[in-house]
């Protein structure tokens, strides 16, 4: 369903992503993992365009997406064309960045109304439905500041969710929560998960990792090292940069 | 005191009176333009095109870097030499509006730049266009970052209406020195324009100070009610 095919992406001169190619099907749970620095992040912002990569190709549902290849030569998409692809992307940030100047509510509202047109009743209907789902139906009128960390996170959850996603990127959600509330971060995840969401998720929890995943990518230096099954690549990991890094984590 | 002469005061006070109206009427309508055209202003002077950036770094280089006094001048008096004659007090609004606006979208600039760029990211994210996100996201947030210096500008706009008094537009200073000038009332015509000023400047400083206040607060519930 999404599809990533030999990205580049470089910073200067420094290559952050080196030849990443990776497909990620329907309902499937995937998570990055790797030290800082690796591309995971960069990747992740690759398939919304956030970053826009320098060589390769992206397709989601089988369609290119931000560039056509006419003659070999890539003609990048309209604006409004890149917006509507990213509209059907739900991305979570490692800082939240709720809108702080909105309410909750009106966070979760401000796409659906304005991007598609929404009415504001439906809008607020449905968004109120998504703050029970995420267990902040009484948080409604609550502004980004009030709320604690584990709180914001899940509210921006919510706010992608209101546009009906197809897929889910996470990056790293959790990083920046104190770690008693990492835990209500990752139980919305893991009901996602369990509604058929497709996700990727750029994590450091590698326990719940283990738990979700369907598949978990190592990766190193702007490349995928490793993928495998959770309990294969935790467990067993065949790359030797993989089981240094694994040993780092785990025995920490 | 002999040198205050109350009689004087009380004859003059109705004509000091009408060009404190006029300063205050110059003030707003220069205050609420500039605050509206200084955003595309800014936006220009942030352009990836050069040439729209250029033209607008240009002007508000020009402008900060010449006397308002100058611009004042040169658009009463050199304008007409090219075939624009222009009414006093529309060539006061235009000369301070011109001024102030150069002034005031360095500060919106600085507040858009302020806006964490997560936000636009964020917007970005949920599908809405640099337009869309500028508008319902970063400008709401940039307005509250500048207000404290867009009031500045505001109290220091009133003072500065004064100026206008050489293109002879009919304000609290020009009626002072005509008055002035006809009564020998020196000293009793400038306290009183001074009381005047004054006593519009003075609460304006304590509003600007309030809306500081609010705008520096953050966002939540509580505090708002």
């Amino acid at each position: 369903m999404i599809e990533l095919v030999d990205i580049h992406k470089s910073f200067g001169p420094l290559e952050v992503l080196r030849g990443v190619s990776l497909t990620v099907g329907a309902g499937e749970v995937i998570c990055i993992i790797g030290p800082s620095g690796s591309g995971k992040s960069t990747l992740l912002r690759c398939i919304n365009h956030l970053e826009h990569p320098e060589r390769g190709a992206i397709r989601i549902a089988g369609q290119s997406v931000y560039y056509d290849l006419v003659d070999g030569v890539r003609q990048p998409h309209s604006k409004q064309r890149i917006a509507e692809v990213r509209a059907k992307l739900g991305m979570v940030f490692q800082s939240f960045n709720l809108f702080p100047h909105l309410t909750a509510l009106e966070n979760i509202i401000e796409a659906p109304i304005h991007v598609r047109g929404m009415s504001r009743k439906a809008a607020s209907a449905r968004a109120l439905e998504l703050m029970r789902r995420v267990g902040l139906e009484d948080k409604a009128e609550y502004y980004p500041e009030e709320m604690s960390g584990g709180q914001q996170q899940r509210t921006a959850i919510a706010r992608a969710l209101a546009m009906d996603p197809t897929a889910m990127l996470f990056d790293e959600p959790t990083s920046a929560l104190d770690p008693e509330l990492v835990h209500e971060v990752l139980e919305v995840m893991r009901g996602l998960r369990d509604d058929g969401m497709t996700m990727i998720i750029v994590t450091h929890e590698m326990n719940f990792a283990r738990q979700v995943a369907s598949r978990i990518l190592f990766m190193d230096h702007g490349v995928i090292v490793e993928e495998d099954l959770p309990e294969r690549l935790l467990g067993s990991p065949r790359e030797p940069r993989t089981r240094a890094f694994l040993k780092n984590v785990l025995e920490r | 005191m002999d040198l205050l002469n109350l009689d004087v005061a009380r004859e003059y006070f109705g004509v000091l009176l009408l060009g404190l109206g006029v300063t205050v009427g110059l003030t707003l309508s220069v205050i609420t333009m500039s605050c509206v055209i200084a955003i595309p202003v800014a936006l220009a002077r942030m352009s990836p095109n050069r040439l729209i950036r250029m033209p607008a770094s240009a002007y508000v280089e020009v402008t900060r870097a010449t006397p308002l006094l100058l611009q004042l001048v040169y658009i009463y008096y050199v304008l007409p030499s090219f075939g624009i004659r222009l009414p006093a007090i529309a060539a006061a609004v235009i000369g301070l509006t011109f001024n102030y606006t150069a002034y005031m979208s360095e500060v919106y600039r600085g507040g858009i730049k302020a806006v964490a760029q997560g936000q636009w990211q964020a917007a970005a994210a949920l599908g809405m266009t640099d337009t869309l996100a500028f508008r319902r996201i970063i400008l709401p947030q940039a307005i509250r970052i500048v207000i404290p210096s867009l009031g500045d500008y505001f109290i220091s706009l009133f003072k500065d209406t004064a100026l206008c008094s050489v293109v002879s537009v009919q304000e609290l200073m020009f009626k002072g020195q005509i008055i002035s000038a006809r009564s020998y009332q020196y000293f009793t015509i400038y306290t009183l324009t001074g009381i005047l000023y004054f006593a519009v400047g003075y609460p304006a400083a304590l509003f600007v100070r309030w809306l500081e206040n609010i705008s520096t607060r953050g966002y939540s519930r509580r505090k708002r009610r």
